[in-house]
C-alpha cells in the first residue's frame, strides 16, 4: 500500500540508488569492452579436469588427440565406385565452399607413401621384417626359391620392377609392413569402401578452428550431407552437435523462464514497474555472471551457459520477496520494506553463495565456471534489489490486495494442519519411501556421463566402423629409456607381453615403433645376415645366374650391397620419412627417450587389468585417461558427500549464532530431510548417483535454506509464503527444464536441484512457529 | 569454330557408341561358364634378365569366386586369387599385389563390363570369331604399374600381353580350354574354406 516516505528514508534510498548506478555503469563499461569478444567454448575436451599430470603424459595426450581432434571423415555414397567418386568430387566442393575446413583430402596419398619408398631405400639391407629375417636365417636357399616363385607368378610385378635394387624383395615387404592395412579398393586414387550394394568414396577433412557459429554451421552441414545418404563422423562433430543442442536448451530454459517471470509479475502485481525492475535485476545478474566468468577464467563453456540460463529463475527470488512485501497494507516506506526482507534475503544469498562457492574448489572447469557464474549473477541481482528498488519504487502504487490469498493461506496453515493430523501415517510413508530409496542407492562414475554424444553422430560412427575403419583405443603405453636403442629394446620387452595378449584375442593389434625399426645393433646384424647367408654363400649369384640375369647386373647389385656395409639409420631420420601416424608415437628425447605404444581393438574392460599388469609405473606406464578421470569422479563424489555434511555443520553453527541452537536445528531439519527425500527419489527413479547429483543436492541445499530461513524468521508469514511460492514456481520451472537436457551433467544438476527444492518447499512451512499464532488477512478494506 | 568442335564431339560420341555396341558383342561372345580350365604358358620379359622367365601350368576360373593358378614348371606352386585377396604368395599383405590379382581375376573371367570401369577399351580387331582389344588404365595410379594390356581370343581369352610401365612384359598363352557347368568339390573347396 502506498504510503509517503520520510525525508530521511528518501535520502537514504537515493544514496543507495546512486551506488547502484555506479556499479551498473561499471558493468556496462566492462560489457562494452569485453562482451563482443566473448565466445562460448564448445570443445568437450575442455570439460576434462585440470589434473596435475606429468608433463610426459600431457605431451602424449596432445600428440594422440592431435590426430583425431580435428578430423572428420566423409563417405560419399554411390551405386558404383565411379558413381561414388563423382559424388565425392561434388561433396568435396560443397565442403570447400562451406569454409569450415582447413584441409580436404580426396585423392588418397597414404601420407607420403610415394616418398616413403625412395627415402629409406639407402638402408634396404639394414631394414628387414622379423618374418624375412627368420626365414633367411633358417634356410636362405629355400627362402630365395620361394621369392623367385613370385617372379614366375602373374602377380609378381612389384618384385620384377625392383629386382635390381631389391633382389630379394625384402625391402618391398618391409615397406608393405609399414603401410596401414586397409581392406579398401583404390579407384582412380580414391579409397572406396564397400557395403553390399553401395560403394563409398572417402574424403578426409580437417576442421579449422571454430567459434560457436562455426560449430553450429558444421552440425547443420553434417545433417544436410548425411540426409542424402552419405556418412560423416569425427570428434569435431561431438562439439558441433553439442553446441547446437546446448543453444536449443539455452533458448528453451531462458525463454520459458523469462515468460514465466513476466506473466507472474504482471498477474500478481498488475503494474509494469515491478516487471521492469525484475527484468533490470535479471539483466544485471546475467551481465555480471558472464563477465565474471570470462574475466576470471578466460573462457566460458557452452554448458555453463546452458546451466546459467536457469539463473533467471533463481535471481528473481529476491525481487519477489521485496515486491510481495510491498503488497502489505502497512508495509511502510520502501526502506522499511527493504529492512523487513533484508535479514531473510541476506541469509538466503549467504547460504547460496557458500553452496555455489564450493563448486569453485573442484578441479572440474565446468563446475568452477558454474559456481562463479551463479555467485556473480546472484550477487548482482541481490545488489540491484537492495540498492535500486527502494529508490525507484518510492512512488509505486500497487493494488492493495494479494491475488489468491487463499492459496498462500492454504500452504501456510492448511498444509501444516493436514500434516499434523495425519502425522503418523505421513511419517510412516516417508520412512518407507526413504528406506526403499536409500537402500537402492547405486553410484555412477563415468566420464561419458559428462557429455553423451548426439545419437546422430553415434549412429554414423557405428556405420563407419562397420565398414572397416577401426579406430585406435584411448588407452596406451608410454615407454621410456636412456637411449633410443635401449628404448627399442624395452619396447620389444613389452611386445612380448602384447603378442601373448594378441594371440589370446584380447587385443586386436598394437602399433609400436620397435616393430619396424631395428636398433643400431640389429641393423648391423641384418646386413651381416645378407652377407653370410646370401652373398658370401654364393646363393645369390647362383640363383640369379639360373634366372639368366646379366652378369653386369649381378656385379652391380653385389657392389651396391658391399657399399652399404656400415650404414645406420637413426630414429629421427627414420621418423622423418614416415607417415604422421608413426611420428606421433615418438615423444623425443629429453632427460629420457620416450615413445608411445598404441592399442587397437581392446576386447573389454577386463583386458585393461591385464594391460595394466604389463606396466611397471616407472619406465613403462599404462595410461588409461578414461579410467583416471572416472577415478577422479568417484573421488569427488565422496568429496561432495563430505561437503554436504560439512555444509550442514557450518550452517548449523552459523545459524545457532543468530537464532540459538534449538531453533537452528529446527530450521535445518527442512533441508536435511529434503535432500534425503530427493536422494531417495533419484534412486527410485532409477538413476545411479554421480558426483553431479551430489553437487546438485549441495546447491539445492543452498537454495532450500532460503525457504526454511524465510519461514522461520518471517514476521509476515503470508507475504513470505507468497514470495516462496512464486520463487519456487520459477525455480522449479528452470531446473525442471534443465532436467530435460541431453547433456547428462546438466540433467543431473537440474533433476537434483528440482527435487531438492521441491521437497524443501513442502517441508518448510511445517516448522513455522508463527503459523498458529498469526492469521493475517490482507484484503482491501 | 563451334561447329567444328560440335562435329568433333559428335564424331567421338558416335564412335564410342559404336565401340560400346561392339564391346557388348564381344562380351556376349565370351562364354562365362561355371568353371573354365586350361593350360597356360607365361613368359615374363624382365629387363635385367637375358632370358624371359617361362612358367607353365594349369589354371581354373570359377565364376564369381576366383582363379586357381597352379604353376607346374619350373617349380610347383599354387596361387589362389579371390575377392579376399591372394593366397599362396608368401609376401603377406601387399595391397598392390592384391590389386593386380583382382584385375587378373576380372581379365580371366572375361567380364567386360567390370573391366570397363577400370580401363578404357579399344577394339583392334573384330572378325566373325576372333577379337582383339587393348585396355588402357583409367586410374593414374594404376597406370604407374601397368601401361597397357592386350587381349585376344574367341569364346575365351586365349592370349594376354601385359605391358608394365617399367618396360617389363608379361605374355600368357591359354590353351586346352575346357568349359564345365559344374564345379567339382575339390576346386570349390579351395574358395569356401577361406571364408
Amino acid at each position: 500500500m502506498y504510503s509517503p516516505t520520510s525525508n530521511k528514508s528518501a535520502r537514504l534510498a537515493g544514496a543507495l540508488a546512486k551506488v547502484w548506478l555506479l556499479f551498473f555503469t561499471a558493468l556496462i563499461l566492462l560489457a562494452v569492452l569485453y562482451l563482443p569478444s566473448v565466445k562460448p567454448d564448445t570443445n568437450i575436451l575442455s570439460l576434462l579436469p585440470l589434473e596435475q599430470q606429468s608433463p610426459l603424459i600431457e605431451k602424449s595426450q596432445q600428440q594422440i588427440n592431435k590426430q583425431w581432434q580435428n578430423t572428420v571423415i566423409w563417405l560419399a555414397a554411390g551405386n558404383t565406385p565411379n558413381d561414388a567418386v563423382t559424388k565425392a568430387r561434388e561433396l568435396e566442393k560443397t565442403l570447400k565452399d562451406s569454409a569450415l575446413f582447413s584441409e580436404l583430402k580426396l585423392q588418397w596419398q597414404p601420407d607420403n607413401s610415394s616418398s616413403l619408398y625412395p627415402s629409406l631405400l639407402a638402408w634396404r639391407y639394414q631394414l628387414l621384417t622379423a618374418k624375412d629375417k627368420a626365414a633367411i636365417n633358417e634356410d636362405a636357399a629355400g627362402f630365395l626359391q620361394q621369392r623367385l616363385q613370385l617372379l614366375y607368378s602373374p602377380v609378381g610385378m612389384q618384385y620384377a620392377m625392383t629386382l635390381e635394387s631389391d633382389p630379394f624383395f625384402t625391402y618391398g615387404s618391409y615397406i608393405n609392413g609399414l603401410m596401414a592395412k586397409q581392406d579398401a579398393d583404390l579407384y582412380d586414387g580414391v579409397v572406396i569402401l564397400r557395403d553390399g550394394e553401395l560403394a563409398y568414396a572417402l574424403i578426409i577433412s580437417q576442421v579449422a578452428e571454430q567459434g560457436f557459429y562455426g560449430q553450429k554451421a558444421l552440425a547443420k552441414l553434417h545433417g544436410d550431407i548425411t540426409a542424402e545418404g552419405n556418412l560423416g563422423a569425427g570428434m569435431p562433430l561431438y562439439s558441433a552437435y553439442g553446441a547446437a543442442s546446448a543453444e536449443k536448451e539455452i533458448s528453451l530454459v531462458g525463454g520459458f523462464s523469462v515468460i514465466a517471470v513476466i506473466l507472474l509479475m504482471l498477474w500478481c502485481f498488475r503494474s509494469l514497474l515491478p516487471l521492469a525492475m525484475a527484468l533490470t535485476s535479471i539483466i544485471t545478474g546475467m551481465l555480471a555472471a558472464i563477465l565474471a566468468c570470462w574475466l576470471v577464467f578466460g573462457h566460458i563453456h557452452i554448458i555453463t551457459l546452458a546451466f546459467g540460463s536457469s539463473l533467471i529463475g533463481i535471481t528473481i527470488d529476491y525481487s519477489f520477496h521485496y515486491f510481495c512485501d510491498r503488497l502489505r497494507k502497512d508495509c511502510g516506506s520502501t526502506m522499511h520494506s527493504l529492512r523487513t526482507v533484508l535479514p531473510g534475503i541476506a541469509l538466503g544469498i549467504g547460504s547460496s553463495m557458500i553452496a555455489y562457492g564450493i563448486l569453485l574448489l573442484t578441479p572440474f572447469p565446468a563446475l568452477q565456471q558454474i559456481g562463479l557464474f551463479t555467485v556473480a549473477g546472484l550477487s548482482a541481482a541481490w545488489l540491484t534489489v537492495v540498492l535500486l528498488y527502494p529508490f525507484v519504487t518510492q512512488y509505486m502504487r500497487l493494488a492493495d490486495n494479494m491475488p489468491t490469498p487463499g492459496v498462500y493461506a492454504a500452504y501456510l496453515y492448511r498444509w501444516p494442519q493436514f500434516c499434523y493430523r495425519w502425522r503418523y501415517i505421513l511419517l510412516l510413508l516417508v520412512a518407507v519411501f526413504l528406506a526403499s530409496g536409500l537402500s537402492r542407492l547405486s553410484s555412477v562414475d563415468d566420464i561419458r556421463q559428462m557429455q553423451k554424444p548426439s545419437p546422430v553422430v553415434l549412429e554414423q560412427e557405428q556405420k563407419i566402423i562397420s565398414l572397416g575403419q577401426q579406430r585406435q583405443d584411448s588407452q596406451y603405453f608410454i615407454v621410456s629409456a636412456a637411449t633410443p636403442d635401449a628404448l627399442l629394446a624395452k619396447e620389444q620387452q613389452l611386445s612380448q607381453g602384447l603378442d601373448k595378449l594378441q594371440a589370446q584375442g584380447k587385443i586386436q593389434e598394437y602399433q609400436a615403433l620397435s616393430r619396424h625399426l631395428p636398433s643400431l645393433q640389429e641393423q648391423n646384424d641384418n646386413w651381416q645376415l645378407f652377407q653370410q647367408k646370401l652373398f658370401a654363400s654364393g646363393i645369390f649369384e647362383q640363383s640369379m645366374q639360373q634366372l639368366a640375369m646379366q652378369q653386369e647386373s649381378i656385379n652391380n647389385i653385389t657392389e651396391s650391397f658391399m657399399r652399404s656395409k656400415d650404414q645406420q639409420i637413426s630414429i629421427e631420420q627414420w621418423l622423418k620419412a614416415l607417415p604422421s601416424q608413426w611420428q606421433d608415437l615418438w615423444l623425443a628425447c629429453e632427460t629420457q627417450c620416450s615413445s608411445i605404444v598404441r592399442l587397437t581393438g581392446i576386447k573389454d574392460t577386463q583386458v585393461l587389468k591385464d594391460l595394466a599388469a604389463l606396466a611397471d609405473n616407472t619406465q613403462l606406464l599404462f595410461v588409461d585417461t578414461v579410467a583416471d578421470i572416472n577415478q577422479m569422479l568417484k573421488h569427488y563424489r565422496h568429496v561432495a558427500a563430505g561437503f554436504l555434511v560439512l555444509a550442514f555443520a557450518v550452517i548449523l553453527i552459523f545459524l545457532s549464532a543468530f537464532a540459538g541452537w534449538r531453533r537452528a536445528l529446527k530450521i535445518l531439519i527442512v533441508p536435511i530431510s529434503a535432500q534425503l527425500l530427493a536422494l531417495a527419489s533419484l534412486s527410485l527413479l532409477g538413476y545411479g548417483i554421480s558426483m553431479f547429483h551430489l553437487f546438485g543436492l549441495l546447491l539445492a541445499l543452498g537454495i532450500s535454506m532460503d525457504y526454511a530461513i524465510f519461514h522461520a524468521m518471517a514476521k509476515h508469514p503470508l507475504t513470505v509464503a507468497m514470495a516462496v511460492l512464486f520463487s519456487l514456481f520459477t525455480s522449479l520451472l528452470a531446473f525442471g527444464l534443465l532436467a530435460t537436457s541431453a547433456t547428462a551433467l546438466i540433467q543431473a544438476f537440474g533433476l537434483s536441484l528440482a527435487l531438492g527444492i521441491f521437497f524443501a518447499f513442502l517441508l518448510a512451512p511445517l516448522i513455522n512457529s508463527n503459523a498458529k499464532a498469526e492469521r493475517d488477512v490482507y484484503y482491501a478494506p | 569454330m563451334r561447329a567444328f568442335i560440335g562435329s568433333l564431339l559428335l564424331l567421338l560420341s558416335s564412335y564410342s557408341l559404336a565401340d560400346a555396341a561392339a564391346l557388348q558383342a564381344i562380351d556376349k561372345q565370351l562364354s562365362k561358364p561355371a568353371l573354365l580350365q586350361g593350360d597356360f604358358e607365361q613368359s615374363k620379359h624382365i629387363r635385367i634378365l637375358a632370358r624371359p622367365l617361362i612358367s607353365t601350368g594349369r589354371f581354373s576360373v570359377v565364376r564369381d569366386q576366383g582363379v586357381v593358378w597352379a604353376i607346374e614348371q619350373p617349380m610347383a606352386s599354387q596361387l589362389i586369387i579371390s575377392a579376399q585377396g591372394i593366397e599362396g604368395a608368401d609376401i603377406g599383405d601387399n595391397r598392390a599385389m592384391g590389386y593386380i590379382g583382382k584385375i587378373l581375376n576380372q581379365l580371366l573371367s572375361g567380364d567386360i563390363a567390370v573391366l570397363e570401369q577400370q580401363f578404357t577399351i579399344t577394339i583392334q580387331q573384330q572378325d566373325e570369331s576372333v577379337w582383339a582389344i587393348t585396355l588402357l588404365p583409367r586410374s593414374s595410379l594404376l597406370a604407374k604399374a601397368i601401361s597397357q594390356i592386350d587381349l585376344s581370343g574367341r569364346q575365351h581369352i586365349q592370349h594376354l600381353l601385359l605391358h608394365e610401365a617399367s618396360g617389363d612384359k608379361t605374355e600368357v598363352n591359354f590353351t586346352a580350354l575346357e568349359e564345365s557347368d559344374s564345379v567339382p568339390d575339390s576346386i570349390a573347396h579351395v574358395f569356401t574354406h577361406k571364408q
